[in-house]
């Protein structure tokens, strides 16, 4: 006995709605599913045989409504951001998506005043920018947010990249922490998950408060991470007789002591010291950390740069932070 | 007279069901035949009573959001004065709904499913679909239909009915 297919009159596909505003796919916030304003309708049939004849007949048609889910998600893409005091236009990264099923704009709001930090930053003028140019960063071809004029207007799982630009205050100390949060907000409505603005969704269904509350916000955080490097030079001379006389032929031993305080990392670090005037660099004499290093410029991380006036040596130290401690250089030479 | 009174009788009769259709201006009708087949769609309402104790309602469907479940029935009625012999009901699975696994369920009756649209229809654990190049097990998710085909007959006023549970996506 044959059976007739059964109708399937669900409306819009599935996620169908591409990106708005040349924006971003989003990355890692899924959203809510079947679009707002889908009709979901269902038919059964029914087929049996009755005084030996097949028949076949469809029942009514049932048609539930799917309404549209308000959800928002805001996810920081900076790691900490490092500063000096009294910087400018530090730009925090944030990602906003509408996690909801239908297109939605957003009010967008930046909070400096958390408490749990050791300074506010101070929101540059304008502070909120969208990444026009999608470099990834703040940078000339940016738009700025004006609330009210072009609040971003996002089709279900669509994102946009939001920058948050801050000062950072003077008379601050090193590893001082100051946050910044965004705060995105869904201009149908926010409150507590449930919540029903009725006939204010999408196409005139009703909306309701999904669980992000209508509101999400997440926090980036500068650093300030100063970097000062103290250096002591230290001088022992050893004359030909024993004695610490600095005569002709005597030699001088330098020992060079550097180390980096602060929270910061100082990078590609060059130890340079010119040999003094009147004196001759005693080949294969320096050291670094108590490693010989050879006078070429090779492998190694040191060098005579006998080619200069005046000659000098060199240490190619690299980045250093203050928890790799006390370096020392010692290098010697003669007097002449 | 006593037959002009019958079919006037006949006629009345016949309004009022026609009447009976014009309440539900809503919905497509269902289609009359021998047997009388009837969708709804419910959804669980949960709420707490006097006493404290959360009472779940099954209360028509219409507005429904992503993620919620709703369950619908289909029930058969055999409205004619004979028996009713291989009484199957075929209900399509819309795409923005998955079938909520062993959900399905009818006193009597044997349940089968369609991953192609309703074109064969097997148990679930014995459906297969392609995926990523493979053949593997159909998910609830892959359904398209689900059918429902009555053991034995139907007799004359005899109701019987399916259910099944589905989340929308």
């Amino acid at each position: 006995m044959k059976h007739l297919t059964t109708t399937n009159l669900a409306g819009a596909p599935k996620r169908a709605l591409a990106l708005l505003l040349g924006i971003c796919s989003a990355g890692h916030v899924s959203a809510e599913g079947t679009l707002a304003g889908t009709d979901i309708s269902n038919t059964a049939d029914v087929s049996y045989e009755i005084g030996g004849t097949a028949v076949n007949q469809s029942s009514n048609t049932v048609t539930i409504t799917v309404a549209e889910v308000i959800d928002v998600a805001v996810v920081l893409q900076s790691p900490q951001v490092a500063v000096s005091a009294g910087d400018t236009n530090e730009a925090l990264i944030f990602t906003l998506t509408n996690t909801g099923n239908a297109e939605e704009a957003f009010s967008l709001l930046v909070d400096n005043a958390d408490t749990g930090d050791d300074f506010d930053p101070v929101a540059a003028i304008p502070n909120l920018f969208f990444d026009t140019d999608a470099s990834g960063d703040l940078s000339v071809g940016d738009e700025a947010y004006v609330p009210g004029s072009n609040d971003p207007l996002l089709a279900a799982d669509a994102s946009v990249v939001v920058i948050v630009v801050n000062d950072i205050p003077v008379g601050l100390s090193n590893g001082d922490v100051g946050r910044s949060a965004l705060i995105a907000t869904a201009l149908t409505g926010a409150g507590a998950p449930g919540t029903i603005f009725a006939g204010q969704g999408t196409g005139g269904v009703d909306a309701v408060v999904g669980s992000s509350g209508g509101s999400a916000s997440a926090i980036g955080e500068y650093i300030v991470s100063d970097v000062a490097i103290a250096i002591d030079k230290s001088a022992v001379v050893v004359d030909l007789l024993g004695g610490d006389q600095p005569v002709p032929g005597a030699t001088i031993n330098y020992t060079i002591t550097f180390e980096v305080s602060g929270t910061g990392t100082a990078t590609a670090l060059v130890f340079r010291d010119p040999i003094p005037a009147n004196t001759t660099y005693i080949p294969g004499s320096l050291t670094f950390n108590g490693q010989p290093l050879t006078d070429q410029q090779d492998a190694d991380a040191g060098e005579f740069e006998a080619g200069v006036i005046p000659p000098a040596v060199t240490v190619q130290v690299g980045d250093l932070d203050a928890a790799a401690g006390l370096q020392t250089v010692r290098f010697s030479v003669l007097i002449d | 007279m006593n037959k002009l009174r019958i079919a006037m009788i006949s006629l009345a009769a016949l309004f009022t069901s026609a009447n009976g259709f014009a309440q539900d201006a809503t919905e497509a009708p269902a289609q009359r035949g021998f047997i009388e087949v009837k969708t709804v769609v419910e959804k669980e309402q949960r709420s707490v009573n006097e006493a404290g104790d959360e009472v779940v309602q099954l209360v028509t469907a219409e507005k429904v959001l992503p993620g919620d479940v709703v369950i619908y029935t289909v029930t058969f009625t055999n409205i004619s004065d004979e028996v009713a012999d291989n009484v199957v009901i075929t209900n399509p699975i819309s795409e923005n709904l998955e079938y909520v696994a062993d959900s399905a369920f009818s006193p009597g009756v044997d349940v089968t499913f369609s991953v192609d649209n309703g074109q064969q229809f097997d148990a679930l654990e014995s459906l297969q679909v392609e995926r990523d190049g493979q053949r593997v097990a159909a998910a609830p998710s892959d359904l398209t239909h689900i059918r429902w085909r009555m053991r034995g007959e139907l007799a004359p006023g005899a109701q019987g009915f399916g259910r099944f549970r589905a989340r929308v996506e």
